[in-house]
């Protein structure tokens, strides 16, 4: 691991006051990127505080707001991402077929009108870097431009998230198979 | 303070920012008339900070004005409290913004980058999607760290042990950090169809994505 957890005894006294501030938050504790990204205090703690909206918070429903972030982890290759967000996904009711899906590059076959609607913006904006007015509109029609904000936030957070992450290195828990298997690009 | 000073204030911020508010042609540009108090007070928060205008995506972030406020957090600490050299900073964002092909970002920091000391040769290379031919030592660290980071999503232990030993950890994570932030910028002004200012012509030429 290329930026692991820095130990209590090492932080400087701004690390230790937003290690602090980040545990004592929704998250409880620094998993993640954030033992990585405390190596820059002030970015860590925005960071967090952006991310604590984006879950839980957000206007979109919770297992839309994980198909989001999973398809976010996929274009990424961020594995822990999507490690940790399939547990949190299904935890929301996210059929594990459609999880299956999008950690092989597949469309997901079986999908609810609100899961496709969000699977098709969320492959359009990182695929061809924009949502087809077609996408947008039926975003912008189902939960507002409110929630076309928070869709687009939570896919560039976990954008930023997933680079945190895998140049630092961070693995996922011993034992656990990788999700993401290497894609042929096309 | 109360509703009618914050909207004077606003007011007074708008008008003293001129045509450079943003105009997106998927999220009408909102009046400080037709604000909400949260969207307001948020308006003026980023108006009244280092920017001093209401710009890029922050039109459209006010839609979410929680979202937009916590964004605009992160903004500031990525532009004005990075451990990383203004102009290498600027750098890592218009390879973001040649990534993504944002425009408006493109126009909004080439001008920043050029400020900062960035040669503008290095600028024009970059934007016809060639690698720089003339760089610092710095200025290819940084690439090489950025492109990496943006094709391959990942960086080689070369690239990070180097940025490492001359930056630190913590410009390793500010390097990322302003990176990750400006990807969200773009996905928002190209989903906002942010439009540059009359007259200016789209700095990017489109190019085949290799990925």
């Amino acid at each position: 691991m290329r930026l692991p957890p820095i130990p209590d005894a090492d932080r400087t006294p701004e690390q230790q006051r937003v290690a602090t501030a980040i545990a004592a938050g929704p998250r409880g504790d620094l998993r993640g990127p954030f033992n990585a990204l405390l190596r820059s205090p002030v970015v860590a703690e925005r960071v967090a505080v952006l991310g604590e909206y984006l879950r839980f918070n957000t206007s979109i429903p919770f297992d839309l707001n994980e198909l989001a972030i999973l398809v976010t982890g996929r274009a990424w290759d961020a594995q822990f991402e999507f490690y940790a967000h399939r547990l949190l996904a299904l935890k929301a009711g996210l059929p594990d077929a459609i999880i299956q899906a999008i950690a092989e590059g597949r469309r997901p076959d079986a999908m609810t009108a609100d899961q496709e609607m969000v699977y098709n913006f969320a492959t359009e904006l990182h695929r061809d870097r924009n949502a087809s007015d077609a996408s947008y509109a039926r975003v912008k029609e189902r939960f507002g431009e409110q929630g076309v904000i928070d869709l687009v936030a939570v896919m560039g957070y976990y954008s930023l998230v997933g680079m945190v992450l895998n140049v630092a290195g961070v693995p996922v828990p011993p034992g656990e198979p990788l999700p993401l298997k290497p894609l042929t690009k096309a | 303070m109360n509703r009618l000073r914050m909207a004077a204030t606003l007011a007074l911020a708008l008008a003293a920012s001129g045509p450079a508010w943003a105009q997106d042609l998927r999220f009408p540009t909102l009046a400080p008339e037709q604000m909400t108090e949260a969207q307001s007070r948020v308006a003026a928060a980023i108006a009244g900070g280092p920017r001093g205008r209401i710009a890029g995506p922050f039109n459209a972030w006010l839609r979410s004005p929680d979202i937009g406020d916590r964004l605009q957090r992160v903004g500031e600490g990525v532009r004005f409290k990075s451990s990383i050299p203004r102009d290498l900073n600027e750098f890592a964002i218009l390879i973001v913004a040649r990534e993504w092909t944002a425009q408006y970002e493109w126009y909004a920091h080439h001008r920043l980058a050029m400020e900062a000391g960035l040669p503008a040769a290095v600028a024009a290379d970059l934007a016809q999607g060639r690698k720089p031919r003339q760089m610092s030592t710095d200025q290819a660290l940084v690439y090489d760290f950025c492109m990496q980071l943006h094709r391959d999503h990942q960086v080689t232990d070369a690239t990070f042990n180097a940025v490492k030993a001359r930056f630190g950890e913590q410009g390793v994570i500010d390097l990322i950090a302003v990176s990750g932030y400006y990807v969200i910028v773009s996905m928002t002004l190209n989903t906002a169809q942010t439009q540059l200012p009359a007259g200016v012509a789209p700095p990017l030429p489109i190019l085949r994505r290799r990925s």
